[in-house]
């Protein structure tokens, strides 16, 4: 090896060579003197540096950061598509030092009053509203009964399946009683399918952990799995509850029923039950979420809330809108115990029981480990259609290549570990992977046939596989669901019981006995982590 | 694991004063560097370095790309350190004391005699080729973020820095024979 030149002794000072060529240099300037004494000094040159920038610059960084902080204005900065409509008007600190140091100082004392006053009339504002909200929530908390109407329209703006509705409202009643710990829901709901009402057919009554659904009077399905995930009406009163924090926005107030309210706005992980997002998980439970609650000012209570919920399923190939509205709130009205009786034994049947797994460590680690298993096995289905279709010149079917891009193949755990969203890549993935068993051997087709016959055939042929493929694809996505829901619900009962749980997703490769996939607080302080390679430990600290 | 620039960005745009903390603890030292070369004075660019990080928080909204915040905000910061030269033209002043609102803490900087000369060094460095050992040093050595700030290629900034190395080195030489 010749000497290299002092730009590379600098380079490999500053670690910025490929680890073969660095190990390399390293080894020549072991044999040669001049190298190595020019590498000691790049080196030395290279921690004086590192030691100079820090300490020239620190600037007593931490009372600096501590100043900035107290400056920073009260009001959270509004997300970009939020700006338009209610942009802050009065302008921030750094704006107000700006202008003050280009202006003399009697300028500067003269513009400080007016500005102070602003800051301080703010802040007295921004506390009122913080303590007003905090009244509403501790008054629901106290309430015994609630009843409302709703109506719920589920839209698929993007990737609408042949024949499936989309823009239809269902509506009906939400009954709920209270005893302290937790709610009976019973939801009476008529669905209008395309403006034709068809009243009291769906009874949907959850009972703590047991969920009983009528249809048409009778029950038709039993939920005694839903331990870990509150039924979705129950849910949305719970991440109300959940919300310690101010709401995100102050609507004002309008005229609401005839009585008059004042609105709040509360949008994101806050309505995820606490969980903040992290940077393997940046929407732990559906980040898109927009709930406003609408309070009456004589009672301190809800009258009306406003949910709007987006899910944009894997690639964007699919997004559904779910707006949901609660009006005619009614608080500690007598409500008919009798109502919320479960269904008898008669009445039950045989209906089977759907079981879920048990919403733990073990059914999270299980659920990792199939989708790791099902990204396999799609893959290797994906690869064949593409080569199909490259060999035949062509590219793949648009409808084809949105389903392909659906089940999110990524040769790493989950990016996001919502409900919705998992559960749709599970069903697609294990759809995909079932075509190893269904998809039949190609027979080749007698010679002795007409033409119509030999088309008669491959028609017949190809239908029979296509039903087949659907039926055992449906049947393998309903069998993984669970599974899914099993990790979602996981962490969303870790985010539930405060154990600030962090999920580090797609950026840990799969078998690294290193990385940290998900952790966990423990009662005694300490935390309970997955890693990389699905192996479970408790550890002292996390850092 | 450490969050990235950008899921912090993102938590600050929803509220979240700590993630902001976080994001002026990894990016004031870069930011007053670059306003040091701007004022040639370590008290103003401190302060100066404050204004860019207040900028920033009131326009989190208009951040387009979170994971690009590095340069977002050195865009600020170079902005800033525009608007105090216009300043200091208009009022034929070199330096402006802060309101009293703003108040700055911090303390004559202590430095060794051998950091001192190293710092001089420094200043005779090409703009350039100081600001792409800045950005190097002072974002964690890591060399995508420092280059993504700066606005080089790869191959380029590898190039700046090491050439930038290289000169220090001389310049160093040149002044002890001097001396």
């Amino acid at each position: 090896m010749t000497c290299p030149d002092a730009k590379t002794w600098n380079l490999l000072s500053m670690n910025l060579l490929d680890e073969a060529l660095a190990r390399s240099l390293r080894q020549h300037a072991l044999e040669c003197q001049r190298c190595h004494a020019a590498w000691q000094e790049a080196s030395r040159r290279h921690t004086e540096l590192l030691e100079t920038f820090s300490k020239t610059f620190d600037c007593d960084h931490d009372q600096r950061r501590d100043q900035l902080m107290a400056l920073l204005p009260v009001s959270v900065p509004l997300c970009k598509e939020e700006s338009d409509a209610s942009r802050r008007w009065w302008p921030n600190k750094g704006e107000i030092a700006m202008t003050l140091r280009r202006h003399k100082t009697g300028w500067a004392a003269a513009a400080l009053v007016p500005v102070v006053c602003c800051v301080l009339l703010l802040l007295l504002l921004t506390t009122g509203e913080k303590l007003a909200f905090a009244d509403v929530l501790e008054k629901i908390r106290q309430a015994k009964t609630m009843t409302c109407d709703f109506v719920t329209t589920v839209t698929v703006e993007k990737g609408l399946l042949p024949g499936e509705p989309t823009g239809e409202p269902m509506q009906g009643t939400i009954s709920m009683l209270f005893d302290g710990e937790k709610y009976s829901t019973l939801i009476e709901g008529e669905k209008s399918v395309k403006g034709k009402a068809t009243k009291g057919k769906i009874r949907f009554l959850m009972l703590g952990d047991r969920g009983y659904v009528w249809v048409d009077g009778k029950v038709r399905f039993i939920d005694a799995s839903l331990s870990g995930i509150p039924p979705a009406t129950e849910n949305w009163l719970n991440r109300l509850l959940e919300v310690r924090e101010s709401p995100d926005r102050n609507l004002g107030e309008k005229e609401i029923n005839g009585r008059r309210a004042a609105g709040f706005e509360i949008v994101g992980w806050k309505l995820g039950l606490g969980a903040r997002p992290t940077e393997g998980n940046p929407t732990p439970n559906d980040s898109d979420i927009r709930l406003r609650v609408w309070v009456d000012l004589e009672q301190n209570l809800p009258i009306r809330l406003e949910i709007k919920q987006k899910q944009v399923m894997p690639r964007q190939s699919r997004v559904v809108t779910i707006d949901q509205q609660w009006d005619n709130i009614k608080w500690n009205v007598p409500l008919d115990p009798a109502r919320f009786q479960p269904p008898s034994q008669e009445e039950l049947g045989e209906e089977p029981t759907m079981k879920l797994p048990a919403i733990d460590e073990a059914a999270f680690v299980d659920g990792m480990r199939i989708w790791l298993k099902l990204e396999k096995k799609a893959k290797v289905q994906i690869d064949k259609f593409k080569k199909k279709a490259k060999d035949r010149g062509g590219e793949l079917p648009r409808g084809m290549a949105q389903v392909f891009e659906g089940a999110a193949i990524n040769g790493g755990y989950p990016e996001r570990l919502d409900a919705s969203w998992l559960t749709n890549v599970f069903s697609i993935r294990a759809a995909l992977a079932s075509l190893e068993k269904t998809v039949p051997e190609q027979k080749p087709v007698p010679e002795n046939l007409s033409k119509e016959e030999r088309q008669e055939l491959i028609r017949s042929r190809g239908e029979e596989a296509a039903k087949a493929s659907a039926k055992a694809g449906v049947k393998a996505a309903t069998e993984v669901s669970p599974k899914a829901t099993a990790i979602a619900a996981f962490y969303q009962k870790l985010a539930n019981e405060k154990r600030e749980p962090r999920y580090f997703g797609a950026t840990v490769t799969p078998g690294d006995a290193e990385a940290i996939l998900l952790q966990w607080k423990l009662d005694d302080g300490r935390y309970r982590v997955i890693r990389g390679d699905l192996k479970a430990e408790t550890v002292d600290s996390v850092d | 694991m450490k969050e990235t620039d950008g899921a912090l960005a993102k938590a600050a745009r929803r509220g979240d004063r700590s993630a902001f903390a976080e994001l002026y603890d990894r990016r004031a030292r870069l930011i007053r560097a670059i306003c040091f070369n701007t004022t040639d004075d370590l008290h103003s660019a401190a302060d100066l370095t404050q204004e860019v990080f207040l900028r920033a928080y009131s326009k989190l909204d208009s951040l387009r790309d979170p994971e690009r915040f590095s340069a977002w905000l050195t865009g600020i910061a170079r902005q800033v350190c525009r608007e105090w030269i216009r300043g200091r033209l208009r009022d034929r002043q070199l330096a402006r004391p802060l309101p009293k609102e703003v108040e700055p803490v911090t303390r004559q900087h202590e430095a060794s005699p051998h950091l001192e000369t190293l710092q001089k060094d420094l200043a005779k460095l090409p703009e350039r080729e100081r600001l792409c050992l800045q950005a190097f040093y002072l974002q964690d050595l890591d060399a995508e973020q420092a280059r993504s700030v700066v606005g080089l290629s790869k191959s380029t900034f590898y190039r700046v820095l090491a050439k930038a190395r290289e000169r220090l080195a001389t310049i160093h030489r040149r002044e002890e024979v001097k001396s």
